[in-house]
């Protein structure tokens, strides 16, 4: 008599490849014979052609941040986290101690393996892992939960919160007054740290960053407090992490270029200030020496923050090796800004934490005043661009700060919105 | 005119055409020529046989899969567990059945109807435990108390309730 388990191998595969990840699990418990074909096997196939049925992109076409292609994918132990990650973001209060951290791990791992653009206005090879992560996550509910966070956790989120974009709670006037707070304290800002959002040994400050990124992307997007919304697409939201692998051909030769942080073209600077007295007031008015900062003057109706924007044209003067990353030397650069007399100099190399660090100078007419430090979010050559603080190349007690952004120009934004409507309902 | 002969020595007669959607009676043909030779099907019985032509005759003359489309159908198989309503209703049958037309479509190699076949018990599977599952399908929990001990980690990642 015919039965479902007298089925051949090969047909039980193929139904359970029709089946979520969860429900082959609840399959695999059954009986000797389901457990086996499931997780006997010494070869992948079966956890392979189920993983390819998910809404990920392919591993195999997948690159680090850095564009490193992977060595060798893990099909079983990958997919079992990703949906382990799924189920707790659906569901947090199914979080075993100290699983946050694995979760969010996994959620940065996801969209740290992403395969590249070909330029940055390719459409069509969008990565599904970043629309998948930015659908699960839709709210951000998962990254606002910060009860009881470790260092360690409140880092990865910072992170994943960074790339991500703004959550419900970065709506709410409350958060962005914590965040402004965060940036304009210049205790923040340190000789340690380059007076940038690093720490003493140069590694990215996450936490920093994000605030900077809230604080900048306050002025971008048109959020209202408690404004509900499913994803606030903008140039510093998710899909725009994307690394872009762009082959420079001149002439109908491909050349090989020593920019590899694509430096070389038109950008836009983006400066957030306020007014300075205010600022100095706000950072004065700790009771006692490494106190808390008063932050109603961030509350009070008449508080105002400019945002000025600036554009310029870069363009690579030398690179010099770093003996630490052999194929990424630092890239010397220089620039003008087309409306105005003033000038820009820098240069690009590598974190110990392997991030790419912009720092540049910018003045009238070549005297440099302006000192910005800052990190490059995402993949190489993301159009998301370069996040961070400036302050004067002086770095008097009382001078000033403030975050900006700097991506290039010419960026397309058009992101097929019906990327972001992803299955990613847990099946009942 | 093609003539089929089931396991249990039943004759068919039915239409190239109808009988065409099996690849391997195709195969067969092509390689017989004309011919009034009867084909034996010794996998398939009668009652099995009369349901898989049932299948064939309802969707006569619709495009057969071919290796260029298989690829395209594989890219929109994804997720997908929809049946139509005709099919639906043909294979509402009792489960031994369900399995014999899964069976006989495979051995047929009639692609369509073991996509339905598949899909009708993986939507029989959805929503279900593992005991439900085992009543289901009258499976026997054959496990070892140490078994169930590690089949509880090896699940650790799907547990969602």
């Amino acid at each position: 008599m015919a039965i479902f388990t007298s089925l051949p191998p090969e047909l039980i595969e193929q139904i359970l490849l029709l089946l979520d990840p969860l429900q082959v699990a609840c399959v695999a418990q059954c009986c000797q014979l389901l457990r086996s074909l499931v997780y006997g096997s010494k070869d992948q196939a079966l956890w392979r052609e189920l993983y390819l049925e998910q809404p990920f992109d392919d591993p195999r076409e997948c690159v680090s941040l850095q564009g490193t292609p992977r060595i060798e994918v893990d099909w079983r132990g990958e997919l079992q986290r990703f949906i382990r990650a799924r189920t707790i973001v659906h569901d947090v209060s199914l979080c075993r101690p100290g699983e946050r951290l694995e979760i969010l791990n996994t959620l940065l791992d996801m969209v740290s393996y992403v395969p590249p653009l070909s330029s940055p206005h390719d459409n069509m090879n969008i990565s599904r892992n970043l629309l998948w992560v930015a659908a699960m996550l839709h709210g951000g509910a998962f990254l606002d939960d910060a009860s009881a966070e470790t260092p360690e956790e409140k880092r990865v989120s910072a992170r994943l919160h960074t790339y991500f974009g703004l959550t419900h709670n970065d709506a709410r006037r409350a958060t962005r007054v914590r965040s402004r707070a965060y940036v304009y304290d210049m205790r923040n800002y340190q000789p340690d740290y380059d007076y940038g959002p690093f720490d003493a040994k140069g590694c990215v400050d996450w936490v920093h960053v994000q605030a900077l990124h809230h604080v900048v992307s306050m002025h971008i997007v048109d959020l209202q407090e408690d404004q509900q919304f499913e994803f606030a697409i903008f140039p510093m939201s998710l899909p725009f992490t994307q690394i872009v692998e762009e082959v420079v051909v001149i002439e109908g030769e491909v050349v090989d270029t020593d920019d590899w942080a694509g430096v070389g073209g038109a950008w836009r600077v983006s400066f957030c200030f306020v007014d300075h007295r205010e600022l100095l007031k706000y950072n004065e008015s700790a009771t006692s020496p490494g106190g808390p900062l008063d932050i109603s003057i961030f509350e009070s109706p008449d508080f105002g923050e400019v945002f000025r924007s600036l554009n310029v044209n870069l363009r690579v003067v030398k690179t010099v090796s770093d003996p630490k990353y052999p194929k990424r030397p630092v890239i010397y650069f220089a620039g003008e800004m087309p409306e105005s007399t003033s000038t820009m100099t820098g240069h690009v190399r590598m974190t110990p934490d392997n991030q790419v660090r912009w720092h540049f100078v910018s003045g009238d007419q070549g005297s440099a005043v302006w000192s910005s430090q800052g990190v490059h979010i995402g993949g190489l050559k993301s159009s998301f661009g370069v996040l961070g603080a400036w302050t004067t190349v002086f770095h008097d007690s009382d001078d000033p700060v403030g975050p900006f952004w700097l991506r290039r120009e010419s960026v397309s934004v058009n992101l097929p919105m019906n990327h972001l409507s992803l299955n990613t309902s847990i099946p009942t | 005119m093609v003539l089929l002969v089931t396991s249990d020595n039943e004759q068919f007669t039915t239409e190239k055409d109808i009988v065409e959607r099996s690849v391997l009676i195709k195969n067969m043909l092509e390689d017989v020529g004309e011919s009034d030779q009867p084909i034996p099907l010794p996998n398939v019985s009668s009652s099995v046989l009369k349901k898989v032509l049932e299948y064939c005759e309802h969707h006569r003359g619709e495009p057969l899969p071919t290796a260029d489309s298989e690829q395209s159908q594989d890219e929109t198989r994804k997720r997908t567990t929809d049946i139509s309503e005709w099919d639906q209703k043909f294979i509402t049958v009792d489960q031994e059945m369900l399995f014999e037309i899964i069976l006989a479509a495979n051995y047929l190699d009639i692609k369509s109807l073991l996509d339905v076949g598949c899909k009708t018990v993986a939507n029989m599977i959805k929503g279900k435990t593992p005991e439900e599952i085992r009543k289901l399908f009258n499976i026997v929990n054959d496990f070892t108390p140490e078994e169930e001990a590690q089949i509880k980690k090896e699940n650790e990642w799907a547990e969602d309730r």
